[in-house]
């Protein structure tokens, strides 16, 4: 039974087995227990084999488990040049014990590796295969050690091929390596070199050599371009050094939005080329008959005296910030952009409704893939590959508590307090538990009805704020249209909704975290976890209220397009002023009094979930205004650039380092999550939008068509019906291949959930071996003992396959010798 | 392009290229801090054999900002270097940093960060590695009791095979779970 389960596990048995015999002995030899840990040195005898001290031990031919079938995908080394020279320099092992070893000579299929050669082969995602060694500290020298790597290296077939994908193999090797430089340097060189001869004998195919060099080419490019782009790292050595006074909880939020900065740049780029510029182009330019001579008249392009004439209302410093007057008839909102086409050359036109329509999609679409991109990447890294689980928490806080990028003494005091914090929080509570015993019944349910009733006051505030934003939206639009009072009257009208927003999203999530320490969840994350949902709801509850309410009205007021781009102009600009400056504020006040007057107040720190969330909810109100007022995104790019300095300067001279040490990883992809699901709820409004709500008739680029979607539905009337991309198009999109595609994505969806269910199976049967390796090495240590001591018996399970004496017989020969 | 000093040969920068994570440009600014701890020592051009004779001794390498308030500078330095005293040459302390970049695979770093907390180097993490950790970690704030409390819960966690100190295949598994490794384990330069 036990020689089953072995044939079937890995090769760490045998050497367990072998080292059973070394247990009596006196000195102490480390136990290499699984063949994937640093194996032990090497010993060579005379006659060229080279084995390990530990298989000598014992006879293999007549031991039962040493009959093994070889693993795939293992290379084993014979190394036969190896002096004896090396011998007695080995220090753990004297050298009459060394005398004693018999000298198997080793078959490279079953044999136990003495340095792994673990190669894996390209995977199906084709991440590159590669080879890693684990040497034992410099045994033998160095040039007997890199012939061994070469000549490993030169057996595996697909490290030698002639291909790219090869080439990356072999560069991984290299790479993966963990020896030294110069060792790597060699083995390096000497492989180049046998591979380029080898080719050189080998009839190389023309067109396959043509595709290599091609490849290698574009890989060489791919890296130049890859550094230039270092090269211009936006903010990059300020982030680093944040990242050492602060730790990379705090370095992640300006990542965060760096990133967000980026994404913006680049959605303002193609708005203001493709949409603002032939508006504007159009406002102040115009195309004149000039007449030249008698007969001919030619166009001429003209500036336009007089701009701005069509705007009516007079210019306020107001306007800026309300979004009003002035500025209502701007290319800032929809409402000014024209539903013809403008006259480009003789005879072009570039028409602007479809401009609109196609840039802001597009715009949506480029921002859609890259966050997706960029949370698939997260989700993989942290979650995945992690595997979850809490429960090595005391090795996690020693090996990964102490973050390598710190460089400010004060942070690194700072850290180790942190470290000494949780593990004695940790220590505390288990004693405190083994004291204490569970909670009882009582408190338990006392615990859970003080949850439901905080989760029920946190839904009464969001459905209260929500009906708050709908009144004062009502009420607005009452005042805003009637004309009634004056004009300042109007604008202030205008502002308090912005107002009331903004200062709702500040406090209301401070409410949140307060009550969250009410509820008293056991593990801190939790609690900033449901305190950051909690806050997503609110945000969601607030603009959600804001489009529904626009959506509705609009056949109530002229241009609600516009009406709603001003409001989500006035929010931005509102938190801009409240949440970035008002706060930076507070905080440079709160460090002084903490400075210089009084320590009670301690000194403010960096909020990381507060400040991300800041930075979602602005994300999210550029998206749903974005549609409605293209110029919003110079708007948000502006401000995400005062952002970054604003709040680098209030980190560097206000906070001090966080307290809690910030398990950045999983709530960084938790905040992606948030921005993705963002978008993507923001694109669903839209699309309702676009489809159910009519357009205004007076203002903006679709005043001539009922609903925005009918642009393509008209651009795609004007093809051609008779030509071929009509043909391929129609029937790419015919149901019958449509429901084709689906079905294929679904059967894919399928097949990747059931290897990854498969491979998660295997996974944990894998550790459920393992751990019964571990009990069968005690079982079999013990008895080796006990045959030793010679109080052995042989047990009923094990007659006729162990046989007692030659072990015994063995021990005591080795006892007798050593 | 005028005097300009040639801090590499071209093959010696390709090798550099394929043997670490590094792009050109990274390799070369590695040089210029490594000589800026000791512009006597370290030349400005290391065509020759510079690059891994000539050695930087370990208080110096100490001075580095990236490693001043590491505890575990001296465990690092020593692992990485060739004699394994702590003076580093400059392949050491490129092979140093690619290790610690953000480049290299979880795998290799998993191997450094393995020999790095095994003190003894005895090729497994037991009970005394990991009270030296400890008190390095919190510059001995916990004491004697709490201490080896803690170490017992780290092995009762994560020893599979019981034996009472982790072997590289037990670290690895515990490591694999950790979320945050990849980036505290990470050093820019």
């Amino acid at each position: 039974m036990n020689e089953e389960r072995r044939r079937g596990s890995q090769d760490a048995s045998i050497s367990d087995i072998e080292e059973e015999n070394e247990t009596e002995d006196t000195e102490h030899i480390p136990m290499n227990d699984c063949e994937l840990g640093l194996p032990p040195p090497i010993i060579v005898t005379d006659n060229g084999g080279v084995c390990s001290k530990l298989d000598d031990a014992v006879p293999n031919n007549n031991h039962p488990v040493a009959r093994r079938r070889p693993r795939p995908n293992h290379l084993h080394i014979n190394i036969t040049n190896c002096t004896s020279s090396d011998l007695s320099s080995h220090e753990s092992l004297p050298s009459h014990k060394v005398a004693a070893m018999t000298p198997i000579s080793l078959s490279p299929s079953w044999a136990k590796p003495h340095r792994l050669i673990r190669a894996r082969k390209a995977s199906l995602c084709s991440t590159p295969g590669y080879v890693t060694f684990r040497n034992p500290t410099n045994r033998i020298s160095s040039s007997t050690y890199a012939e061994e790597l070469i000549h490993a290296i030169e057996n595996d077939e697909s490290l030698m091929a002639d291909s790219p994908a090869s080439e990356q193999m072999r560069l991984q090797t290299v790479r993966g390596m963990a020896e030294a430089m110069e060792l790597r340097r060699n083995v390096k060189e000497k492989i180049c070199y046998n591979i380029g001869i080898r080719n050189q004998n080998s009839p190389s195919d023309p067109t396959k050599w043509f595709k290599y060099r091609l490849k290698k080419s574009f890989r060489k490019v791919n890296c130049g371009t890859r550094e230039l782009l270092g090269h211009f790292e936006l903010w990059g050595s300020t982030i680093k050094s944040i990242e050492g006074r602060f730790g990379t909880g705090v370095a992640t939020y300006f990542r965060f939005l760096r990133s967000l900065f980026l994404i913006n740049l680049c959605v303002f780029i193609m708005s203001f080329s493709f949409l603002v510029f032939p508006q504007l182009l159009d406002r102040f330019y115009h195309w004149n008959n000039t007449t030249i001579s008698a007969n001919s008249s030619v166009l001429v392009l003209e500036p336009k005296t007089y701009p701005y004439e069509e705007i009516n209302s007079t210019f306020y410093i107001v306007d800026l910030v309300t979004g009003g007057g002035w500025l209502a008839d701007t290319e800032l909102f929809y409402g000014k952009y024209n539903s013809h086409s403008v006259h480009i050359n003789e005879g072009e036109y570039y028409s602007i409704p479809d401009a609109y329509f196609f840039t802001t999609a597009a715009c949506y679409l480029f921002t859609v893939i890259v966050l997706s991109i960029k949370v698939a990447k997260s989700y993989r890294k942290n979650f995945i590959e992690m595997q979850g689980g809490f429960t090595n928490v005391y090795a996690q806080r020693i090996f990964c508590g102490w973050d390598f990028g710190i460089t400010n003494s004060e942070a690194a005091e700072l850290r180790k307090q942190t470290l000494y914090n949780e593990l004695r929080e940790l220590l505390d509570e288990e004693n405190n538990a083994e004291r204490s015993g569970a909670k009882t019944l009582i408190q338990r349910l006392t615990l859970m009805a003080c949850r439901v009733g905080v989760t029920i006051l946190v839904g009464s505030l969001l459905i209260g704020s929500g009906v708050l934003v709908w009144f004062l939206l009502a009420r607005q639009k009452m005042l805003v249209n009637q004309d009634v009072g004056t004009l300042e009257g109007r604008q202030q009208a205008s502002m308090v909704m912005s107002l009331v927003v903004t200062g709702v999203m500040l406090i209301l999530p401070m409410i949140f975290s307060r009550l969250c320490a009410i509820e008293q969840y056991s593990n801190p994350r939790n609690s900033v976890f449901i305190t950051l949902l909690r806050t997503f709801g609110l945000e969601v509850a607030i603009v959600g209220v804001l489009l529904a309410y626009w959506q509705k009205s609009s056949k109530e007021v002229q241009c609600w397009e516009t009406s709603l781009g001003q409001e989500t102009y006035r929010l931005i600009l509102v938190d801009f002023f409240i949440a970035l400056i008002g706060t930076s504020f507070a905080e440079f006040i709160r460090s002084i009094v903490y400075q210089y007057v009084w320590k009670g107040i301690g000194a403010p720190e960096f909020d990381i979930a507060r400040n991300t969330l800041n930075l979602i909810y602005n994300q999210t109100l550029f998206w749903v205004g974005f549609y409605y007022s293209p110029l919003l995104s110079a708007v948000i790019v502006v401000k995400l650039f005062i952002t970054f300095y604003v709040k680098q300067a209030c980190v560097l001279h206000n906070c001090k380092p966080p307290s809690r040490s910030w398990r950045a990883a999983q709530i960084q992809t938790v905040f992606l999550a948030l921005t993705f699901l963002a978008i993507i709820g923001v694109l669903f409004t839209l699309g309702y939008t676009m489809t159910r709500v009519p357009a205004s008739k007076g203002c903006g680029p679709f005043r001539e068509i009922e609903h925005a979607y009918l642009i393509i539905k008209h651009k795609l009337n004007s093809i051609d019906k008779n030509s071929n991309w009509y043909t391929i198009g129609e029937w790419i999109f015919k149901p019958g291949v449509v429901a084709g595609y689906i079905i294929a994505l679904c059967v894919g969806v399928y097949y990747m959930r059931a290897v990854a269910h498969a491979r998660g199976a295997m996974v944990e049967l894998l550790r459920n071996m393992l751990v019964l390796e571990a009990e069968d090495k005690i079982f079999l240590q013990k008895n080796i003992r006990e045959a030793k001591s010679g109080r052995w018996e042989p047990s009923p399970l094990s007659r006729g396959r162990i046989k007692p004496l030659p072990i015994s017989s063995t021990a005591s020969k080795q006892q007798s010798a050593l | 392009m005028g005097n300009k000093v040639v801090t590499f040969s071209e093959e010696q920068i390709d090798d550099y290229q394929d043997c670490t994570y590094f792009t050109r440009k990274e390799i070369l600014r590695v040089h210029k801090r490594f000589r800026e701890l000791s512009p006597s020592t370290v030349p400005k051009c290391m065509t020759g054999d510079e690059a891994h004779t000539i050695k930087v001794p370990l208080n110096l390498m100490e001075t580095l900002p990236e490693f001043r308030e590491n505890p575990f500078r001296k465990r690092i330095f020593s692992v990485f270097s060739s004699d394994g005293t702590g003076n580093m040459t400059f392949e050491d302390f490129l092979e140093l940093l690619s290790v610690l970049s953000e480049q290299a695979p979880r795998d290799i770093k998993v191997f450094y960060a393995f020999k790095i907390y095994d003190f003894d180097g005895d090729e497994h993490i037991g009970p005394a590695d990991l009270q030296q950790a400890l008190t390095l970690l919190t510059s001995n704030e916990l004491n004697a009791e709490e201490t080896s409390q803690a170490c017992t819960k780290v092995v009762e966690e994560s020893d599979i095979d019981g034996d009472g100190k982790l072997s590289f295949i037990e670290f690895e598994h515990v490591i694999l779970r950790a979320p945050d490794f990849l980036t505290t384990f990470h050093i820019r330069i």
